[in-house]
């Protein structure tokens, strides 16, 4: 058999075989295709506008890397007249993220973009390391997730700078819609799928440096994983393909490896998941109408919604799914026997929207991950944006998240710090 | 039974029956050991408790509601027909108190089934032939899947049917099919198997759950029966969802896991045995049926809820179907984590169906998808349009990775009925491009059956 001719231009032999529809194309077809594509969701979507300027939340990864070479390309074939820049966390892992912040190091001489980095320490007084340290290796990713939201937030604004893209691609997005189905969170789940969140403005900020309200978007959301490898391999980009030496979480390991099966069925399945996930999210009660009109179908989000340090290591696997199982199991129970009767406010006053439910809180004090398990109550709570009272960030409670994490470690930390050397 | 433990660890087993408290327990039950009697009870109660949940207040002596009961021979949908027949019949030695009847539906499937069945299982015909002989107070119903093709025709078919039947309304306006005219000709065995074909196994397996359930709820309709009851545990819903969600038809799972009323006016739906998972009632049936009706449903662990197939042991990606594999994930989940799969089932059932606005809807209610039937929102049809396909010339392609676009033109025996470049894309993928307002399918049909438009029902 002779051998196939790519599908578009028809005279190159194909070398690639595309993984999200198995086309047959030739290198620099399959290169231009994927540029294309992204160029498309750009421009459908509006992401940028002219003269704005835009970090990359790069992490030296596949996704970031290859992200950032699309968009110089991209900004150059297109003119889209923005001013690309790199911002980088620095968690403070060794033997991970410093190896890795090299990667990005050249990456900013090789696409001539001013980098940042920004790290966990100066933030917060606290590196990754010694935070596992200190609550070991289960659950730190909570840790990590919090802090790295406020903390590109916050190395944006010292940029002055409105809007950070991420190098959420496809398969991430669809394993998060499947993990918030299988741990029952609906109102992430209607988040996750926005290809731009915002965090909300609490109160209308003049400030420029304000780290409130700052756009977030996903140029690669429709893109498949698979792709950004082809696309970094055959223009040969340099960067660190280690994952985090962390635990990953469980539920991200056992969604990830669902969706990779499901892609072997059937290659449509990761972008047939994402447009299901699109859907439902429109079908959250209380999803459409909260925002109708006012963000334009954007979404808003406090807390990290895709994660993007999910592992196909799934060691941990067993652990965390259990203990949501138990949960679920405690929930059901209670609803069972009514052993807790339903401490419900009387009969809601149009004021009481916002107010947060007693007999919601009581349930479930201590594992927020928990508040959106389903309750004999089924109103869905809007949250209410205010301003942590610590550090200034939003939050819709009195103390944001990551204050109330740092809380908990700080407390547990001796006064005076032993000074190695 | 004795000494099977139901989803927990049997170490637990030395102690007595938590609930009588005097006999020992031979099983654990979500935690908690029980003995047979208070097992038996316990599903019981669960499926009883869901059907009072909707038994009318005062049920009219005049005409007692007619529920439609399908069947797959898999052991809920007979548990739960055991357990309806058992209440049926204490209600009617209480004059005036009987407030259903039953309507005893299989759809079969065998013929449009590639693996033929296994010669030492009995037929339907002989299954059903068995049910009636052990519950001999209802009406049994043999339909063949491809009595979705006679459906506009069908003489049993009333006016509310035709009057939700696709093909009837405007959706031939916008999709002028020649063809359909010549195929209709052909036997309806021989155009569903010109349908079913061509098609790669994750997509005939979806076509055949999505032509299946449109004929249960027209065969509803048509026999005047106000209820659907299905027989769906805990962990097929689960798996019904993601598998949906994997897809493409998040779309529609507010309609499908819906209690209460459908999407199509004047039916219910209701799902008895929701609470329940799918081992509970493998060891109830086993338990209750008489045992020439539980070998009908053995071995157990091979019956697959939703379409009635059963699912192989893991097979190559080339063989294996959606379907199959997200059964496969609950089936493991259930048996570690079953709280987790109740909890998909919650969480998917909090999501609302939507409500189609008026500029949705046709002259006749909302328009539907020509395959699975659904109510489709303003853009939910064809592939493209949403984003996610990044259009660009030349570069969108169907996403089944078994060929079954190029099984399309010289594909195997559905040239017949199946002319080419009739302005729905077919034998070409590009052509898509410019035809999204003309798909009459929905998203997730378009996944499976795009090409096939004009062999459908």
């Amino acid at each position: 058999m002779p051998p196939a001719p790519c599908a578009i231009c028809e005279t190159n032999r194909a070398l690639i075989l595309r993984p999200k529809n198995h086309q047959k194309l030739c290198k620099t077809c399959f290169i231009n295709v994927f540029e294309t594509e992204i160029h498309n969701t750009i421009i459908s979507n509006k992401l940028f506008s002219r003269g704005e300027k835009v970090a990359i939340g790069a992490s030296g990864g596949k996704d970031s890397t290859v992200l950032a070479s699309v968009l110089k390309t991209l900004n150059e074939r297109y003119d889209y007249g923005v001013k690309l820049m790199l911002l980088s966390i620095d968690e403070g892992i060794k033997g991970y993220r410093d190896d890795s912040l090299e990667t990005v190091k050249r990456n900013a001489q090789q696409y001539d973009m001013p980098l940042t980095i920004v790290g966990y320490d100066e933030l917060y007084g606290w590196t990754m390391d010694q935070v596992v340290e200190q609550v070991g290796k289960k659950g730190n990713c909570t840790y990590c997730g919090v802090f790295r939201r406020q903390a590109l937030d916050r190395g944006a604004a010292t940029l002055g700078v409105r809007h950070v893209v991420t190098g959420h691609n496809a398969d991430d997005i669809a394993e998060t819609v499947l993990m918030n189905l299988l741990r029952g969170d609906l109102p992430r789940l209607s988040r996750t799928t926005s290809i731009i969140t915002s965090t909300p403005s609490a109160s209308v900020s003049d400030d420029p440096n304000s780290h409130t309200n700052i756009k977030r978007s996903k140029p690669l959301k429709y893109a498949y994983e698979k792709e950004i490898v082809l696309y970094a391999h055959h223009k040969s980009l340099d960067y660190f393909s280690t994952e985090c030496i962390y635990s990953p979480e469980a539920f991200r390991g056992s969604a990830r490896a669902l969706i990779k099966n499901l892609e072997r069925v059937r290659p449509s399945a990761i972008l047939d998941v994402v447009r299901s996930g699109e859907d439902m999210g429109k079908l959250v009660p209380g999803a459409s109408n909260s925002c109708a009109g006012e963000c334009g179908g954007k979404s808003q989000v406090l807390e990290e919604e895709v994660g993007g340090c999910g592992s196909s290591n799934s060691s941990a696997l067993g652990g965390e799914m259990a203990a949501l199982d138990k949960q679920f199991g405690h929930n059901e129970a209670a609803e069972m026997d009514v052993l807790e009767t339903e401490i419900r406010l009387k009969p809601k006053s149009p004021g009481q929207e916002n107010g947060r439910d007693i007999s919601k809180e009581l349930r479930r004090p201590k594992n927020s991950r928990s508040k959106n398990a389903p309750t004999i109550e089924k109103k869905s709570i809007r949250q209410v944006m205010g301003q942590c009272s610590r550090c200034g960030y939003l939050s819709s409670q009195a103390i944001c998240k990551a204050c109330m994490l740092l809380e908990g470690l700080n407390k547990n930390r001796p006064r005076t710090m032993v000074v190695g050397e | 039974m004795p000494g099977t433990a139901v989803n927990g660890r049997s170490d637990s087993l030395s102690s007595i029956c938590r609930r009588c408290q005097i006999v020992q327990a031979t099983m654990v039950v979500r935690t908690e050991p029980l003995c047979d009697d208070c097992f038996i009870k316990y599903i019981n109660s669960k499926i009883i408790k869901r059907l009072e949940t909707f038994r009318p207040r005062h049920s009219s002596k005049k005409s007692p509601r007619k529920y439609l009961l399908p069947v797959s021979f898999g052991a809920s949908s007979l548990s739960l027909l055991h357990i309806l027949d058992a209440r049926l019949q204490r209600q009617r030695g209480r004059p005036g108190n009987a407030d259903y009847e039953l309507e005893i539906v299989h759809i079969d499937t065998t013929a449009a089934s590639q693996n033929p069945p296994e010669a030492s299982s009995p037929s339907p015909t002989t299954k059903l032939q068995l049910l009636k002989q052990h519950y001999p107070l209802h009406n049994y119903h043999l339909i063949p899947l491809e009595a979705v093709y006679d459906q506009p025709s069908d003489s049993i078919l009333t006016e509310t049917l035709s009057s939700l039947s696709i093909s009837s309304s405007h959706n031939d306006a916008l999709n002028p099919s020649p063809v359909s005219a010549s195929s209709s000709r052909a036997t309806p065995l021989a155009q569903l198997t010109n349908l079913l074909n061509p098609l790669s196994p994750t997509s005939r397996a979806d076509v055949l759950l999505q032509l299946r359930t449109s004929l249960l709820y027209h065969t509803a309709l048509s026999l005047n029966a106000s209820t659907l009851l299905l027989s769906s545990t805990s962990t097929s819903l689960a798996s019904l969802t993601l598998s949906t969600c994997a897809k493409g038809r998040g779309h529609t799972l507010g309609h499908l896991l819906a209690e209460g009323p459908t999407h199509l006016s004047g039916l219910s739906q209701h799902f008895p045995c929701r609470d329940l998972l799918k081992q509970e009632l493998e060891t109830y049936a086993t338990a209750v049926l008489p045992s020439s009706l539980a070998s009908l449903c053995l071995p157990s662990s091979m019956t697959h809820e939703n379409n009635g197939k059963t699912v192989p042991t893991p097979a190559s990606a080339k063989t294996t179907t959606i379907d199959e594999l997200v059964t496969r994930f609950f089936t493991d989940v259930e048996a570690s984590y079953p709280n987790i799969v109740t909890n998909v089932v919650k969480t998917a059932s909090r999501l609302v169906a939507p409500q189609t606005s008026s500029n949705d809807e046709g002259s006749d209610g909302p328009r539907r998808c020509r395959l699975c039937r659904m109510p489709v929102p303003a853009g939910g049809f064809g592939i493209l349009g949403w984003g996610g396909d990044q259009a660009v010339m030349g570069s969108r392609d169907d996403g089944d990775g078994n060929g079954n676009g190029n099984g399309n033109g010289n594909g195997n025996g559905n040239g017949n009925g199946n002319g080419n470049g009739n302005g729905n894309g077919n034998g070409n993928w590009n052509g898509l491009e410019d035809d999204k307002q003309g798909s009459s399918l929905c998203y997730g049909c378009s996944r499976s059956a795009t090409g096939f438009e004009q062999l459908l029902p």
